[in-house]
């Protein structure tokens, strides 16, 4: 693999990845669709555990695509210069919720602010999905001292 | 909700970052973040042969693309075949029309890397679709 670091433990210390994790940025999630070809979609996470957590609904695409093939990968960038940026591979699992999913509050206030309760106060839930992704490898990119390889 | 077709066409010529996602040999989806141009009908890629993304796409051309602006909610997906436009020295012109939304000097920043393998990657989708929250 290309200069990705094969471990499941992404370094928190790190100040790319831990500015990457600490604001609103939205993880692109891709997996393998049940037609075989890629796809990408944005989606909010948080990281717990050394895992990326997702929660999605139960009849979402992504939920039977990943539910058949596990293989993940994400990206996280700052989307303005300089582009600091962490891929993760890795291997999803997907679960079943009884109800809304524990960690999902959390995740809507971090992205909506004030205005996640509104939006949780709208939401009727039954259950939802909860995709992990269990870290394979990673990399960081931050265009300062950690360059893709056409840039070194 | 969704865009409509101006909406997206105007999305589409604001300097976002794409993130293409290709298959490795293992079958596995593998990102990268990329700048683009979008012409109308296509996305096109600039990128270097030796770079896995390329590699991936000669073995399977079927990649998917996201174009997204987190603090609008904004963002545009699509799937479709890339093919190689251009190669080399050919493929300078159509580097140089992707870079210069990016930077104010495309042709000093491609001459600091003039000694890639460059290559030129057309995307027509077959399938797209938008979403937005910000109306």
């Amino acid at each position: 693999m290309d200069a990705f670091t094969m471990s499941a433990q992404i370094p928190l210390d790190d100040p790319v990845v831990a500015g990457l994790l600490s604001g609103a940025n939205l993880a692109r999630l891709a997996y393998i669709g049940l037609d075989g070809r890629p796809r990408v979609v944005p989606i909010w996470f948080t990281h717990q555990a050394g895992e990326f957590v997702m929660i999605t609904g139960p009849r979402a695409d992504k939920v039977r695509a990943i539910e058949r093939n596990h293989a993940v990968a994400l990206t996280i960038d700052a989307h303005q210069p300089p582009y600091h940026v962490l891929l993760v591979e890795g291997d999803a699992t997907v679960e079943a919720t009884d109800g809304m999913a524990p960690e999902y509050p959390g995740i809507v206030q971090r992205y909506l602010g004030p205005a996640a309760d509104a939006y949780l106060a709208n939401m009727r839930v039954k259950t939802q999905r909860r995709i992990r992704v269990a870290v394979r490898a990673y990399r960081i990119l931050d265009f300062q001292r950690r360059f893709p390889k056409s840039l070194r | 909700m969704r865009l409509s077709p101006p909406e997206i066409e105007a999305f589409l010529q604001e300097p976002h970052t794409l993130v293409l996602a290709t298959i490795r040999a293992d079958g596995t989806p593998h990102l990268s973040t990329v700048w683009y141009r979008w012409d109308g009908e296509a996305f096109w890629i600039a990128t270097n042969r030796d770079r896995v993304k390329f590699r991936n796409i000669e073995r399977d051309a079927r990649v998917a693309v996201l174009v997204d602006a987190a603090a609008r909610e904004t963002s545009v997906s699509a799937n479709g075949e890339a093919s190689v436009a251009a190669r080399g020295d050919e493929a300078y012109d159509g580097a140089r029309s992707i870079v210069a939304r990016y930077v104010d000097d495309p042709d000093g920043y491609l001459r600091d890397r003039a000694g890639e393998p460059r290559v030129l990657l057309r995307i027509r989708p077959d399938r797209m679709s938008s979403w937005t929250l910000s109306r």
